[in-house]
């Protein structure tokens, strides 16, 4: 878990221009420091969660300390049992989407550190998600585990190169996948 | 005679092209043939010098004799005319002036003109075509002359015939056609046209010279007489011996001559003596009152003139057989003509025997044939016919039909006591080159060919004496035969020189035996080609139908395949959902007792997972990726693996691979999938405790193909469940153990692999199955 962060970390969790931050900074409502020998701003967290609270602002998105984790899958008791599991195990934030839209959308403001995408979804392939996530340059750390109950080898050998780090097949053992998404987020 | 013969049409077309001349042409064409007529040679001058001798006196038949003496032929006809009129003479004694003296001045004028006249003309002779009779004509000439010297000479004293000299008469007769002899020496082809179309059309003679030639006989005689400055009554009874008496002009000096030689003429018309090319007769009697004769005296008044007519002919030696010899040799002319047309006869007779003959083979060749006959049949009964039609010491028929690609041949043949045939390809030198044309064709590797195995099927090299019999070398022929202008084979055939048929051989015969040949041997291959077809048509069906199995197997398979993948899909996610809550559950459970009752529904529902994936595996299952690996090196960690986790002991499950050499080429993991299955299957079907299996591979090094086969002494199968043994899903052991797609999916992966697998099973003895992979790529 971060201390210290940055007037462009600060933008990003508060959702302002890093100007605002600046401007709150150098008139004294957002405290904090210069860093010695240069004129880099520096603000601890515990001023930044004060000036966010004393402005309303919502603490979602100030870094918890948990791998976020994005759970993919059209059918709503697979995602209500990864739900319930991950947020047992308490290293992982989940969020989830019933489609390939929802998904991508997800990852762009989410910024998951990995996925967990089933192969059929009701409008777009899994593997034409995967391939348009490893498009995007922003979502590059993201890892991506396949988890289809498709059984065709052919198939399971395109997802692959399609960009998926990993398949899992359903019906799968559940610690054997807590442990592989740890694994792969270095949670 | 033969100018009777002629067609009247060949001198229609001879005048009508002479008519289209112009006057003047016409007048041209005389003159070429009065000039013709003027380059006959003159008469020789001894006869104008003995005609000019007019007085008996002793000096002139002195000089006559002298001039006959200078000419040694003339000489000789004048002694041997002597010694025919008389007898006695005694040949020492005989002198050309004593025979001028014997015979008299007149006998001999008349005797050396009629010579040199007849001589003069003999050199002209013309060659063939000619049909103007020569003999005849002199014959008539002399008849005419003799006629006229005796109607001179015996006609009534006082009469106007008895004014004038019968050697006169004589001469005047002997020459009056005198222009026919011309122009038939200058034209004697035309001439004879001539006289053939008179003949035919039984016109005059004159006027159809005139038409021919613009000119006719008695103005050639004529001109011809003044040429040869003969006497010169000669030129008007040459000029109007066919002119009526009464109608001569006044100026003519010898009437007389005119009429006796006119009624002479038709007398001897008459009585045939001759032939002058005139045919037709004018009414004699006011000839004869012309003349101051009785016509009824005439007869006999002519009675010695045959006799003399001969001995004038004599003179000449002119139809010097007496009518004894003419008979003999007209009987000889008749019987050569008789064995002549007797010879073409039995030519005639022989032809038809051959012809006979070949419709006889025909006949007989068709009658060994029926409708079903194969082309060795027909080969067979044509070989028969054949050397039966030619007494043949062997034949041979062959046929390699062009549409067949002419490399196969069938041929039987046919010797005194043995008969064989024979299918073989065709060495690439022997093929016969396409040829329509009916005639022999020459192949000398071809006869070298048929000997070869007419001597091969003849059982022992050695014994070839029906077929290459060194004393009586026969030689070999080959006729090809043609069927709508294709060659499609031929006959070949020995010819031996005692063979008596050999000769009696006839084109014709030949060719319609061959021909018949030809139709047999295309009939039999149109057979052939339709038999060849009913049998394609026959597997092209067999073949469609098992593509249209195999058709319907991969549809049905296709159809499972994609049912599959549907239902992987479909019960994967609740599988997943109930195995996944069963688990957290497990881990919430304290009670080990019920931790293990949620742990068997997650295990369930994974088995629930596999058999849909095993589903999907048969149905679709992963392209093969083969290599090439020895059977044994592929057998051996697959039965130890077996040995480790099975009950059987090493004693119990065996294996054995005859050729170590032997490898495989296939999808490793695959062939390894269906020898577990093999395996599994045989030791279901066992009991541990005797349970005999045994994998084996009979295969060599060098087979395309590897055959393994893996069998047990198991339970064994009923007919009805080893015909379903191989489908998805079926299984004779009871429900529940065991889903029964080992053996469809092994099945299935030998299938793609490009292999094949089947079984045998024997109830209470055991199954074994065999399962057949390529052994190198193809």
């Amino acid at each position: 878990m971060k201390s210290v962060y940055t007037t462009g970390e600060v933008a990003h969790i508060c959702k302002v221009s890093q100007q605002t931050v600046i401007r709150c900074f150098d008139s004294g409502r957002l405290k904090g420091f210069r860093v010695p020998g240069s004129k880099f701003r520096r603000i601890p967290r515990d001023s930044l969660i004060h000036f966010m609270k004393e402005n309303e602002i919502p603490l979602d998105n100030l870094e918890t300390g948990k791998k976020r984790v994005l759970v993919v899958d059209d059918d709503e008791a697979i995602i209500d049992m990864f739900v319930e599991l991950l947020g047992r195990d308490g290293r992982f934030e989940v969020r989830t989407a019933q489609t390939g839209f929802d998904a991508g959308l997800e990852a762009n403001d989410f910024r998951p550190d990995i996925m967990l995408l089933d192969y059929k979804l009701p409008d777009i392939n899994g593997n034409r998600v995967c391939r348009t996530i490893r498009a995007n340059p922003t979502l590059e750390h993201m890892k991506i585990i396949i988890i289809s109950g498709v059984a065709d080898p052919d198939e399971v050998n395109g997802l692959k190169t399609a960009g998926a780090d990993d398949f899992i097949k359903k019906p799968f053992d559940i610690n054997g996948v807590i442990a592989r998404v740890a694994e792969l987020v270095g949670a | 005679m033969s100018v009777l013969t002629a067609r009247p049409s060949s001198g229609d077309s001879q005048r009508d092209s002479s008519r289209v001349e112009s006057p003047a042409g016409q007048q041209q064409r005389v003159e070429m043939i009065l000039a013709q007529i003027d380059q006959l040679p003159t008469l020789p001058t001894i006869a104008l010098r003995v005609l000019e001798a007019t007085q008996s006196s002793t000096s002139a038949l002195k000089a006559v004799a002298e001039l006959i003496s200078t000419d040694p032929s003339l000489t000789a006809r004048i002694l041997a005319l002597v010694r025919r009129a008389h007898v006695g003479v005694r040949a020492d004694y005989l002198t050309v002036l004593r025979a001028v003296v014997l015979l008299g001045l007149e006998t001999v004028r008349s005797a050396v003109l009629s010579i040199k006249v007849f001589d003069t003309f003999s050199a002209l002779e013309p060659g063939e075509g000619a049909a103007f009779d020569r003999t005849e004509f002199w014959k008539h000439s002399f008849a005419v002359a003799c006629a006229a010297r005796q109607l001179t000479s015996q006609a009534p004293k006082g009469s106007a015939a008895r004014r004038i000299s019968p050697e006169q008469a004589f001469i005047a007769g002997l020459l009056h056609d005198l222009g026919k002899i011309a122009l038939d020496a200058c034209l004697p082809k035309s001439y004879a046209r001539v006289v053939k179309v008179a003949a035919a059309r039984r016109v005059c003679l004159c006027d159809l010279e005139r038409e021919f030639f613009g000119v006719d006989h008695m103005v050639v005689g004529r001109r011809l007489a003044l040429r040869w400055k003969l006497p010169s009554y000669v030129p008007d009874v040459c000029w109007l011996h066919h002119h009526p008496i009464d109608a001569l002009p006044a100026s003519i000096q010898f009437p007389g001559h005119i009429a006796v030689v006119h009624l002479a003429d038709q007398w001897v018309r008459r009585q045939r003596l001759g032939y002058s090319g005139h045919i037709d007769f004018q009414p004699l009697a006011p000839l004869a009152e012309k003349a101051g004769v009785d016509e009824r005296l005439l007869d006999e008044l002519m009675a010695p003139l045959i006799e003399q007519v001969e001995q004038q002919c004599a003179v000449v030696g002119l139809g010097e057989v007496s009518t004894v010899k003419l008979y003999n040799r007209a009987l000889a002319d008749a019987n050569e003509e008789l064995s002549r047309l007797n010879l073409a006869l039995t030519q005639t007779s022989r032809r038809l025997h051959v012809r006979t003959r070949g419709v006889d083979a025909v006949a007989q060749f068709t009658g060994r044939l029926s409708v079903t006959d194969d082309l060795l049949d027909v080969c067979r009964a044509a070989a028969s016919s054949w050397r039966e039609l030619l007494s043949a010491p062997l034949s041979a028929v062959f046929v390699c039909p062009p549409r067949w690609g002419s490399q196969l041949c069938t041929m039987a043949w046919e010797a005194a006591d043995r008969a064989g045939s024979d299918v073989f390809p065709l060495p690439g030198d022997c093929v016969p080159r396409a040829t329509t044309e009916t005639r022999p064709i020459e192949p000398p590797a071809w006869s070298q060919l048929i000997l070869e195995h007419c001597r091969m099927r003849n059982g022992n090299g050695d014994d070839q004496s029906a077929i290459n019999d060194p004393q009586s070398p026969r030689e070999w022929r080959m006729l090809p035969i043609v069927h709508g202008g294709e060659l499609l084979g031929g006959v070949c055939f020995t010819v031996s020189a005692e063979s008596p048929a050999a000769e009696e051989r006839d084109e014709s015969t030949d060719e319609s035996l061959l021909a018949a040949l030809g139709l047999a041997l295309a009939g039999a291959i149109s057979r052939a080609d339709a038999g060849r077809l009913h049998e394609e048509l026959a597997t092209a069906h067999r073949q469609l139908r098992q593509a249209q199995d195999q058709l319907l197997r991969t549809r049905s398979l296709s159809m499972i395949a994609e049912m599959a993948a549907g239902a992987a899909h479909e019960l994967n996610n609740p599988l997943a959902v109930i195995s996944g809550r069963a688990q957290m559950l497990a881990m919430q459970f304290a009670d080990p007792q019920d931790r293990q009752a949620v742990e068997v529904i997650h295990e369930q529902a994974v088995r629930c997972s596999q058999i849909v994936t095993e589903l999907m595996a048969f149905a679709k299952p992963a392209s093969p990726s083969p290599a090439r690996v020895a059977l044994s090196a592929l057998l051996q960690p697959i039965l130890r693996q077996w040995l480790d986790s099975c009950p059987l002991s090493a004693a119990q499950l065996t294996w054995h691979v005859a050729d170590p050499a032997v490898t495989i080429y296939a999808d490793i993991s695959q062939v390894t999938t269906i020898l577990d299955a093999l395996i599994a299957n045989a030791l279901q079907a066992t009991r541990p405790e005797t349970a005999r299996v045994h994998v084996n591979s009979l295969s060599r090094g060098s087979d395309e193909t590897v055959v393994i086969s893996v069998e047990d002494n198991g339970v064994g199968m009923t007919p009805e469940v080893a015909e379903h043994a191989l489908d998805p899903f079926f299984s004779y052991r009871p429900a529940g153990r065991g889903r029964g797609l080992g053996l469809s999916k092994a099945h299935r992966l030998s299938e793609i692999n490009g292999g094949r697998l089947w079984l045998e099973s024997t109830p209470g003895k055991g199954t074994t199955v065999w399962v057949e992979l390529p052994a190198r790529p193809r």
